[in-house]
């Protein structure tokens, strides 16, 4: 169990949490869906250690997919893999399971958008950790890359079972993605759901109205 | 090589254009004064030039010259990396560090070289570049240090890598290119800065000597041909960086 306890962040002006707490599980999948700047990226940051905060979150080891790859540019997949302690032989594994096998001397730079998420992901499971964190990681792809990155996070997630707690402004990616679905605004939280209908990516289900609805209230 | 001349050949045609230029305002500006103690021909000063090559002392200065910038240069790099990592491991001595800095940067090279030059006497070229040469490094250096992507620190920091890791695999290959790319431009600033102290000062052997020398004897075809010496040396120095950096960070070509 994450358990935060009456965490307070303020930026300069800005009070983004006041003695907010949330009691997360660590197993399956949570997502904390928002709009921008509702402060999604904060919890997930708190959580990570981060970013100095009031209150107490509790200390767990942690992977990360950031919205952006931070795959380090001087170094070929291998080297980024590695860096973070990875075997060469279980990196090899993960990108043949993953498609890219033939990546493994690339430099980022030579990477697409999707592929260089993939290997953002590959190495968030490869290094062992109690919880998984992805700030909106599928929000830069295109609608195909994403739907087959997002395949592939489950395909992983299902294999490992490794609790994850996601971010995102996107109800279609919590609805096809999440157990639990957790909409906040203002710092506070709007409603917490359970998720009877991961189904189709899009698909028309009852929580994905009362989503929408929460959101445009 | 059809390929090179296509992507290459108008910057390189210009370049070209440009040194023909540079001669042709030299003979213009001879010929309308054809005084050698005022402007040598170009003639003139091409033979010294090749001339200078088959002489022992020349190589001697040449080598005096270039051993001196190159000490300073690493001198002058060793300290404003030490000053910049005291200043990140404690803030306060960058505001330490700041007048310092401004101080070196401004103050006239000239007076500098003029105040020192009687105690330090031999010294001078190097304490001269040092105070202009320390300044610029520290300023790089600290640019690029800005310039790491703090994004690449916090996946390290999550991730919990070890600091050598960081610095190794991060830190200095962020700020490696940039700094490499500007190595060539400052030794060649360095070696036309501790040639103007070695003319001005007392310093002993040096390219600086040969032109007072020169000087003093009227021989202005030698002068310039001396001076042409150090245009050449500086050209190719940032030529060669210019090279290395073409050819190391293969990360970043890609």
């Amino acid at each position: 169990m994450i358990s935060i306890k009456n965490l307070t962040k303020k930026y300069q002006d800005r009070t983004v949490y006041e003695n907010f707490s949330l009691d997360i599980e660590e197993s399956g999948i949570t997502c904390i869906l928002g709009e921008s700047g509702c402060g999604k990226t904060t919890l997930l940051n708190a959580v990570a250690g981060l970013i100095d905060y009031d209150g107490e979150i509790t200390k767990k080891s942690v992977s990360y997919v950031f919205q952006n790859s931070r795959l380090i540019p001087n170094l070929t997949v291998e080297g980024n893999l590695k860096f973070i302690g990875a075997e060469g032989e279980s990196a090899a594994r993960m990108l043949e399971k993953v498609g890219l096998a033939d990546k493994l001397n690339a430099y980022p730079a030579q990477l697409s958008g999707g592929e260089a998420q993939r290997v953002s992901l590959v190495r968030a499971f490869l290094k062992k950790s109690e919880v998984l964190l992805m700030d909106e990681p599928f929000s830069s792809l295109d609608l195909k890359t994403k739907l087959s990155v997002m395949e592939l996070f489950k395909a992983l997630q299902a294999e490992e079972g490794r609790g994850t707690l996601f971010v995102t402004h996107d109800v279609d990616e919590a609805v096809f993605l999440a157990d639990r679905i957790i909409v906040m605004h203002g710092g506070k939280v709007l409603k917490d759901l359970k998720n009877e209908s991961k189904g189709e990516f899009g698909g028309n289900y009852p929580i994905r109205e009362e989503l929408i609805k929460t959101l445009l209230n | 090589m059809t390929a090179f001349i296509k992507r290459h050949g108008l910057s390189v045609a210009f370049a070209v254009l440009s040194i023909a230029f540079m001669f042709a305002a030299w003979a213009v500006s001879w010929s309308v004064k054809p005084n050698e103690l005022i402007i040598p021909s170009i003639g003139k000063t091409l033979l010294q030039f090749f001339k200078l090559f088959a002489e022992g002392a020349f190589w001697k200065s040449l080598g005096m010259t270039l051993a001196r910038t190159l000490m300073v240069v690493v001198i002058s790099f060793v300290i404003a990396a030490l000053c910049i990592v005291l200043g990140l491991i404690y803030a306060p001595f960058k505001n330490f560090f700041s007048p310092i800095i401004a101080v070196c940067r401004t103050v006239p090279t000239m007076a500098v070289t003029l105040i020192i030059m009687l105690t330090f006497k031999v010294f001078t070229p190097v304490i001269v570049t040092l105070l202009v040469v320390f300044p610029m490094f520290y300023a790089q250096i600290s640019a690029a240090v800005e310039g790491v992507d703090k994004e690449l620190l916090d996946m390290a920091k999550v991730y919990g890598i070890k600091k050598r890791a960081v610095f190794s695999k991060i830190i200095i290959p962020q700020i490696a290119p940039a700094i490499v790319m500007q190595l060539g431009t400052v030794l060649s600033f360095a070696l036309k800065l501790t040639i103007s102290a070695e003319v001005l000062a007392y310093a002993g052997n040096g390219i600086g000597e040969m032109m007072k020398t020169a000087n003093f004897a009227t021989q202005i075809a030698r002068l310039s041909a001396l001076t042409l010496v150090s245009v050449v040396a500086g050209l190719l120095i940032e030529g060669l960086f210019f090279v290395i950096t073409k050819v190391s960070f293969r990360w970043k070509r890609t």
